[in-house]
């Protein structure tokens, strides 16, 4: 009988177990397509394609192994594809605008500008695609984006029109305008300060994972974006992500590094430049509370934007 | 020996039986083999065109899927061997047709010819 109860234990906890790792795997699955995703749109398919493919590639390897219940493969495409999705962060950071060589292709009859779009579907037949993702379906190359006469090998806000004076990045009105001498920009949840972008309420994530949790947290980060479209003095922002010290050191590091960069996708998606920002996780390292208190903890479980650069 | 009516029907049930059990057996086997087998011809195509240098993203795509397709075949998963052999096979075709219009749009330089 008592066997019997042990034997049932055993595999309550053998198939608990496997859950929730392949619960794991598939947040982190989600973090990594977003780092993927960031990485695509920073022009990672132009400067870091076999870091991209490979990425892309063994996101969907973990995902069909945790779908056929091999969990101890798919943490190993996992570990790849994060690795991959890294670099291909790391070489897009400063991605130039103008392709090298087109590389996405599609081939059906002739192409004269050789861009990889067939002349039927060419609106340009004549003058190759830029690929700088920006409109790169219509054969067309797209040098000014925004239209604001800034070419954008030059254009600081590539997407966003402004006058050269100006990067090519808009310049606010001054009662929007933070850093120009106006009434400084009110936001419910943020405040600019010289050194950092503060937060008024911290980000939350899923216990152990780094899936960003709570409305209250997007709309933290949408105004974090906001207040970085506003203020295009700061050049790059280092998000920066902090544990306390309940845990294994190493863990504790690949967690903050995974919520710093989830972070980052979320800024790329609310219209951040990339190239602005850096994400850089601690750990443990750097409390800013003690460690022996819970109140202290949560103080260092925390998620911080530092200006770098401006 | 003559054979029975009746043991004649046995006989024939069993040989339909063994030729559907043999067939399903066999069929993953053979189909994944042939789509890895098409995906290899295909890989070695891209790489004749230059899709290293040319067409790196799918290229890379490419060898991936089908290192991946083996690794299934030796698990004898043979249905996802044959879906990521199918993907490498497309990868390379495509990286293929990528590097032969990148290689023709190369100022002096012509595609590499195929053997």
């Amino acid at each position: 009988m008592s066997a019997a109860r042990t034997s049932l234990a055993a595999l309550l906890a053998a198939v608990l177990t496997a859950c929730a790792s392949s619960s794991k795997i598939r947040s982190d699955a989600e973090v990594i397509a977003g780092n993927i995703d960031v990485a695509r749109r920073a022009g990672a398919m132009r400067c870091a394609p076999r870091e991209l493919a490979t990425a892309e590639a063994n996101l969907e390897f973990a995902r069909a192994e945790v779908s056929a219940g091999e969990s101890v493969r798919a943490a190993e495409h996992l570990r790849d594809a994060e690795h991959a999705a890294s670099k291909a962060l790391e070489l897009s950071k400063d991605c130039s605008a103008k392709p090298k060589q087109p590389l996405v292709v599609k081939i059906d009859g002739s192409d004269r500008d050789g861009d990889g779009i067939p002349d039927s579907a060419d609106r340009c037949p004549d003058e190759p695609e830029d690929y700088d993702g920006f409109q790169d379906d219509d054969g067309c190359p797209d040098l000014d984006n925004d239209n604001d006469g800034v070419p954008d090998a030059q254009d600081r806000c590539p997407n966003t029109p402004g006058p050269a004076s100006n990067a090519g990045c808009p310049v606010l009105e001054p009662s929007l305008d933070s850093d120009g001498g106006g009434v400084p920009v009110e936001y419910k949840r943020v405040v600019v300060k010289s050194d950092r972008i503060e937060i008024k309420q911290q980000i939350r994530f899923k216990t152990g994972s780094a899936r960003i949790s709570g409305k209250e947290s997007f709309e933290v980060l949408k105004e974090v974006a906001q207040a970085l479209r506003d203020n295009v003095r700061i050049r790059k922002l280092r998000i920066e992500g902090h544990t306390d010290s309940v845990g294994v050191d190493a863990a504790n590091i690949n967690l903050s590094q995974m919520r710093a960069n989830a972070v980052m996708a979320e800024l790329v998606k609310n219209g951040v430049e990339p190239s602005r920002m850096e994400a850089v996780g601690y750990g443990r390292s750097r409390p800013v509370a003690s460690n022996t208190t819970a109140s202290g903890r949560a103080q260092n479980r925390r998620t911080e934007f530092n200006i770098i650069e401006q | 020996m003559r054979i029975s009516p009746g043991q004649g029907r046995a006989l024939i049930r069993a040989l339909v039986a063994a030729v559907a059990l043999g067939a399903l057996l066999g069929c993953g086997p053979v189909q994944s083999t042939a789509y890895l087998l098409d995906a290899e011809a295909q890989l070695e195509s891209a790489r004749s065109a230059g899709a290293e240098k040319y067409a790196p993203y799918e290229w890379t795509a490419a060898q991936l899927y089908l290192h991946k397709a083996r690794e299934e075949v030796g698990k004898s998963a043979y249905q996802e061997a044959i879906d990521f052999a199918d993907k490498a096979s497309k990868y390379a075709s495509r990286a293929r047709a990528a590097a032969q219009i990148a290689a023709k749009a190369e100022p002096g330089k012509d595609a590499p010819v195929r053997p």
